[in-house]
């Protein structure tokens, strides 16, 4: 059987369900998308995979999660707060927790923290090693920031301070 | 129609020059780009690597750095280590290599600022993995390149702290 209706061998179904009826408005609209995509994913939302056991049990390795870079744009970023953090770019970055805000004085004493001479409550630490600090009082625009695996040596671990510059954002979920 | 055809023609042929043009005329920050992917490269090796082939990269990787070159980087879980010359330099990538794991290593994200004549600093992210293990390492390392007669070569390597204590 052949189909011998005008139309049909000019425009067969497959390419109005590819391309539309109308290709020109299907390549603005798929360009648009394009560049959406591109602003979304970029500049907003960063897509990222965990590499490594720095953050477990909260956010586990091989997990995908995106960075809300708009995240602090009107406001600081909090204590609790998991953040990304850029080395020499946004090629790889670390995942980390904030604990201490600027200003504020931070020691770690047989794995307990401890802000302004106060025990921080850190529920989302399951297991700890015997970690220790001496005090540092953080300058301005400084935050000190710490994985939520403190079961590893310490001397393996990164932890520090990190300049407000340096976050990129708050992770997402 | 003609016209069209013309300007898409003009702004092909122009991208192809362009193109060929930084190709065959890279300014100093694509051949330090160039360098940095070339070190990676011969920094990294396959699980059960020969020592022969070892040593070979050695002498491949000792001939991106000036004969003085000063490196001063904390590797985490090792602590600081810094030392000075090619020689020494040699002696730590074979060290490295002895343990036959394996190594991936790329340079990510540099930021190159070109100071003065033939010299520039290079700030980059060193990511490290293994064969079979998950966790990445990465450290920021700032590379002074200085531009000589066999092109770029590195004459110091020391450790950026991007969480300082």
């Amino acid at each position: 059987m052949m189909d011998s209706s005008p139309g049909s061998e000019v425009n067969p179904w497959w390419r109005r369900v590819v391309i539309g009826r109308r290709p020109v408005v299907t390549v603005i609209r798929g360009a648009a998308l394009v560049v959406c995509s591109l602003i979304l994913f970029k500049f907003w939302l960063l897509p990222f995979w965990i590499s490594g056991v720095s953050m477990e049990p909260t956010y586990r390795n091989g997990h995908f999660n995106f960075i809300n870079a708009l995240s602090y744009l009107r406001a600081a970023p909090r204590r609790g707060d998991v953040v990304a953090i850029e080395m020499t770019g946004r090629g790889i970055m670390y995942l980390k927790r904030i604990i201490a805000l600027p200003g504020e004085s931070i020691a770690i004493r047989g794995g307990i923290v401890y802000v302004n001479g106060e025990p921080l409550n850190e529920p989302y630490v399951t297991d700890r090693s015997d970690w220790n600090m001496t005090e540092v009082v953080l300058g301005p625009e400084t935050f000190f920031v710490i994985g939520d695996n403190r079961a590893t040596d310490q001397s393996r671990h990164r932890h520090g301070e990190v300049g407000r510059s340096k976050i990129v954002g708050k992770v997402l979920f | 129609m003609n016209v069209l055809k013309r300007i898409l023609v003009g702004i092909a042929l122009l991208t192809v020059l362009g193109i060929g043009w930084r190709v065959f005329f890279p300014g100093a920050e694509a051949k330090i780009r160039r360098q940095l992917t070339r070190m990676a490269d011969a920094v990294s090796y396959e699980a059960d690597a020969s020592p022969l082939s070892g040593l070979a990269a050695a002498s491949r990787f000792v001939e991106f750095f000036d004969a003085d070159v000063a490196v001063a980087i904390r590797i985490p879980g090792v602590g600081q280590r810094s030392f000075r010359g090619r020689e020494n330099l040699r002696e730590a990538f074979l060290a490295s290599r002895a343990p036959r794991r394996g190594l991936a290593v790329d340079f990510l994200d540099p930021q190159i600022r070109l100071s003065g004549e033939g010299e520039a600093i290079v700030e980059v992210t060193a990511k490290v993995t293994q064969p079979g293990n998950p966790d990445i390492q990465a450290q920021a390392l700032r590379v002074r390149f200085v531009e000589g007669e066999r092109g770029w070569v590195v004459s110091t390597v020391e450790t950026i702290e991007t969480l300082g204590r």
